[in-house]
């Protein structure tokens, strides 16, 4: 409870002097000689510092007395062989009034709880002067065959060590431990607890505040931090100031070696930790508070959740923690941010909901979702949909550019189609007369543009042309949109071109043209129709359906889901347990489709992963594959039962179309 | 833990008995194929599971049209119409897009024969059931055409669209004056009257922001506009009268609560029918409502909480739910039941 008494900054100064120079011989101040002019930095009680006194004028007289200290300090190197240490050793107090101010206040909190942990902070750079942090120090000390002290400056690892020999020896061992070998296995053996109320809160914070192995924990936050601002810098910094990168890229290389020891969650939860020592709220709210974006901050939730949203919303490839905490509270602050969000690289059904909305669903939902896809541009919601559940149950990791959103479910699907029936497992094939043989050749292919798969549309056409037409193996298929070519242009003279037509190309609908070295390309064929069935369809059902393929290629098992009762019971009690179906549209989404005709339903498949506890939790959490992959809607469990059961009646088997699976 | 479900299942039931107050319509032919039926009980119009769409009058059964197993059909019309659209969609299992394109097919009541006039979604009857529109995803097209001479007709292009899965509503007020709802590359509707004559879109409303789904809806020669919010959480509700020479008149209705919609203005004069939204504890609940144009009276004729949509099925108002169709407490309703051949099936 320390902290509720410390309201601010300036009488943080007027405790914590006392607290950290009364007892111990090292941090006596009484009996400190005063070499450096005092001048009004003294504390007086008719002149309280912050309140009757700026502190403006405060920090400026501390500065100057600080840079004083400093270039006498410098001028004095202590000999580590001449220092005589039995007559004491201690920090210049001048010094010690400088961390004050410019120390962040919960590493003060952290350095007064007593001396090895003001030791252990220093160490850990977590104490800082005017200058920052810096490799030495002003101390004042006794050289052997005198009696009075002097201002030395020495380096701190030196001055530690020598502290070290006399106290707080165990800092020691644990710096060790926190070293690049060691630390894997230290972070390891930490419990990082999640409190469930405000008084467990209260008391796990009080506990993390009297561990000694804190400031070292801290000590890596910095680190990373370091890291991430290192990472920023290097982007702007010329590639001739050698020296400058390559103390960056040594920052950097030190926060990716804790990166890779270290998982998401533990980072984002020393982190709060570590910022939160003198504001119990800053550790608990995210905790506690009853959404998602501060409990993403503080690692409780996977950053994935939002990590994609935010890359769109600055900008950037890389994110960095800092990053996060921009964006979590710009979604916080601006819900409608949430509803348009990447909605024209990666088109989706419009608008999605709300950031208000979106919390509320993500804090119910376990669906992995580390990828992006875009059913706008799919036109077979079972291909959107198995690309869903395959990532969830393999937890996929993929970066997707808008230009393969829709390339890399539909390839996902042909690839593990073609694998369970390599002969009728992919409809789409281009066809062309071989040259070579005189026999028509069929190749199977997806639409679409693809550098590594052998089916992706490009790389098939390359194939036909370059054994058919006589295309130069080295060269490539480019994609194009009919408004990007302009043959007039001097780039599209020469190469293979494949043009599409309209504005969406998907796997059932486009419209296409090659074009070689400026002659457009006959003779090609494109065959099949992208038809899927998800459930059978009828009793003799042959070919496979999304749900045989997934037992297959996933070893699931499925049980038909009923009711709400049934349903809470499956997703809370089995860990990864997701639940997919198909209902008609027009009950899932009654707000954007509008029913006009007697037994209208039109097929939506989706993906409920969660029951929400807004309202009188009887609400789900869905998505449809019609909704972008990150913006899963909050929907009553009555619209969704009724839209499975108004499918029933459409469907050929009359086949009840909702389903658990689990792995 | 045991309270809670035991709570959840007594709500999941409570639900069914609401339900189960309004009458519920019940039919000769297996309800989940009929895809029209008259009002006077003359014609029935069902499809099997072959994917046939057959006729059937009280001697007689023809087959209208015949396509493979997994077509659907569905069909527009009105009561004051001589004519139906037909709309077939091939591989409607198989598929699963809602941009999934119909054929579109034109018969008069009663014939067993047909043209097919088009291609694409949402295929409306208009101004008495004397025109048709329906609208292609892919070219974003809303074509309309008559139904008397299929030959006679215009296209309207609009442009794209920020939401792939957005059809525009389409009204016309008159043969020169047409009403359509569109979305913009920037995710923002509006009201637009597209005027024959010349050939030009005018912009006549649009909304504030991007959480407002515009609706049309027409009947007795009057048109409404509702405006609808998307989300579902929060936003109004509002509805005016709109007409070709003074566009939007004072709205007739508005609301703090975020309604559904789904209009139906063709039933009963002077009364619009939608789902509105209402608070039950903290939780937003919806029941159909009649509006009186007049004097904006409003009535609730359903107790269902979950009644999002309802249709006009020739005269006959009709709330879907569970995979059945309610009849709503209306007064008109109960008088039309009289004469109505079908049946409906009365709470014991």
């Amino acid at each position: 409870m320390w902290h509720l008494f410390w309201p601010s900054r300036s009488f943080k100064l007027l405790l914590l002097l006392p607290c950290l120079f009364v007892g111990g011989e090292v941090f006596s101040q009484d009996k400190a000689p005063s070499p450096l002019p005092r001048q009004e930095i003294a504390i007086d009680p008719d002149k309280v510092p912050g309140v009757l006194y700026p502190l403006e004028k405060i920090v400026g007289a501390q500065t100057a007395r600080f840079n004083a200290l400093e270039s006498k300090a410098a001028s004095n190197p202590a000999s580590l062989t001449s220092i005589d240490i039995t007559k004491g050793l201690e920090i210049e107090p001048t010094y010690i009034r400088s961390i004050l101010l410019h120390t962040e206040p919960s590493y003060l909190a952290l350095s007064r709880q007593n001396k090895c942990s003001f030791y252990a902070s220093l160490e850990n750079n977590l104490l800082r002067g005017p200058q920052g942090v810096t490799q030495t120090l002003p101390i004042l000390a006794t050289i052997k065959e005198k009696e009075t002290p002097e201002i030395f400056s020495i380096d701190r690892n030196n001055f530690l060590n020598l502290i070290y020999k006399k106290e707080c020896t165990a800092n020691r061992d644990y710096g060790v431990l926190f070293q690049k070998n060691n630390l894997a296995k230290t972070i390891e053996s930490f419990t990082f607890s999640v409190p469930k109320s405000e008084k467990q809160c209260m008391n796990l914070l009080s506990e993390w505040a009297s561990n000694s192995y804190l400031p070292y924990l801290c000590g890596i936050h910095e680190k990373i931090e370091d890291g991430d601002r290192a990472q920023l810098q290097l982007s702007q910094t010329a590639s001739t100031e050698l020296l400058t990168r390559r103390l960056l890229g040594s920052k950097i290389k030190a926060r990716n070696e804790i990166n890779e020891v270290t998982t998401v969650f533990q980072r984002n939860y020393i982190g709060a930790l570590c910022k939160g020592l003198d504001d119990n709220q800053k550790f608990c709210a995210p905790f506690l508070v009853d959404e998602i974006w501060p409990k993403i901050i503080a690692g409780e939730k996977p950053a994935w959740l939002i990590d994609r949203r935010c890359q769109e919303l600055l900008g950037k490839k890389q994110l960095s923690g800092q990053d996060l905490i921009t964006c979590a509270g710009r979604f916080k602050k601006q819900p409608n941010l949430c509803t348009t969000v990447g909605a024209k690289d990666y088109p989706a059904l419009f608008p999605k909901p709300n950031c208000s909305e979106l919390s509320d669903a993500l804090l119910a939902e376990k669906l992995v979702t580390r990828y992006r896809d875009c059913p706008g541009n799919l036109d077979n919601g079972i291909i959107t949909n198995s690309f869903r559940i395959w990532s969830h149950f393999l937890q996929t990791d993929v970066q997707v550019s808008p230009v393969e959103c829709a390339q890399v479910p539909t390839l996902n699907f042909a690839n593990e189609s073609l694998k369970v029936d390599p002969k009728e497992g992919w409809p789409l094939s281009i066809c062309y007369q071989n040259r070579a043989s005189e026999e028509r050749e069929c190749l199977p292919y997806v639409p679409g543009p693809s550098k590594i798969s052998d089916l992706s549309e490009n790389v098939v056409i390359k194939k036909i042309l370059v054994n058919n037409f006589g295309m130069g193996s080295d060269s490539e298929c480019r994609i194009l949109r009919a408004n990007e070519y302009n043959p007039s242009l001097l780039e599209y003279k020469n190469g293979c071109f494949i043009i599409y037509d309209d504005n969406i190309c998907t796997i059932t609908n486009c419209k296409r043209k090659i074009v070689l070295n400026e002659k457009n390309i006959t003779g090609l064929e494109f065959i099949g129709t992208a038809l899927f069935s998800y459930f059978p369809d009828s009793i003799a059902q042959t070919k496979s359906t999304l749900q045989s393929l997934l037992a297959e290629t996933l070893k699931i098992e499925a049980r038909e889901i009923r009711n709400l009762t049934e349903l809470t019971f499956y997703l809370k009690s089995l860990k990864t347990a997701i639940v997919h179906g198909i209902g008609c549209a027009e009950e899932i989404l009654p707000s954007f489709f509008q029913r006009k005709y007697f037994n209208q339903c039109t097929p939506l498949p989706f993906i409920i992963d969660g029951i929400s506890n807004r309202a009188n939790g009887d609400d789900v959490v869905v998505r449809t594959t019609l909704d972008d992959i990150h913006s899963p809607r909050i929907i009553p469990w009555n619209y969704l039962f009724n839209s499975v059961s108004a499918f029933q009646t459409q469907h050929l088997l009359k086949t009840w179309t909702l389903y658990g699976i689990k792995n | 833990m045991a309270l809670k479900i035991s709570l959840t299942v007594l709500l999941f039931f409570t639900q069914i008995a609401f339900a189960k107050k309004l009458p519920e319509l019940a039919t000769k032919q297996d309800v989940s194929n009929i895809r029209y039926l008259t009002r006077d009980g003359k014609y029935t119009y069902y499809q099997r599971r072959s994917g046939d769409l057959l006729l059937g009058t009280n001697f007689n059964v023809s087959e209208i049209l015949k396509s493979d197993m997994g077509t659907q059909y569905y069909i527009a019309s009105s009561s004051s119409s001589q004519w139906i659209v037909i709309s077939q969609q091939n591989n409607y299992q198989q598929s699963l897009d809602p941009r999934l394109e119909a054929k579109i097919f034109r018969a008069k009541k009663g014939e067993s024969s047909t043209i097919e006039i088009g291609r694409g979604l949402n295929s409306e009857v208009q101004l008495d059931g004397n025109w048709v529109s329906f609208y292609s995803p892919f070219t974003r097209v809303i074509t309309i055409k008559s139904l008397e001479n299929t030959q006679i007709g215009f296209n309207i292009q609009t442009p794209t669209k920020l939401n792939p899965f957005f059809f525009p509503d389409v009204s016309m007020a008159d043969e020169q004056n047409i009403f359509y709802v569109d979305m913009n590359e920037k995710g923002e509707s509006a009201l637009i009257k597209f005027t024959r004559v010349d050939g030009k879109s005018k912009v006549i409303f649009k909304p504030e922001g991007i959480n407002r789904r515009l609706e049309l809806c027409s009947g007795f020669g009057k048109t409404y506009l509702g405006a609808f919010p998307y989300q579902q959480l929060d936003g109004a509700s509002e509805i005016w009268e709109i007409s070709a020479d003074k566009g939007l008149t004072k709205p007739i209705y508005t609301s703090s609560l975020p309604d559904i919609g789904q209009m139906v203005c063709d039933h009963t004069e002077g009364k619009i029918f939608f789902s509105k939204a209402f608070k039950l504890g903290k939780a937003i609940r919806h029941d159909i409502y009649s509006l009186e144009t007049k004097d904006s009276k409003l009535e609730a004729i359903s107790d269902l909480r979950y009644a999002t949509s309802l249709i006009n099925f020739d005269g006959l108002l009709l709330i879907p739910y569970q995979s059945k169709f309610y009849v709503p407490l209306d007064q008109k309703q109960v008088g039309a039941k009289e004469s109505l051949s079908i049946e409906l099936k009365e709470d014991k």
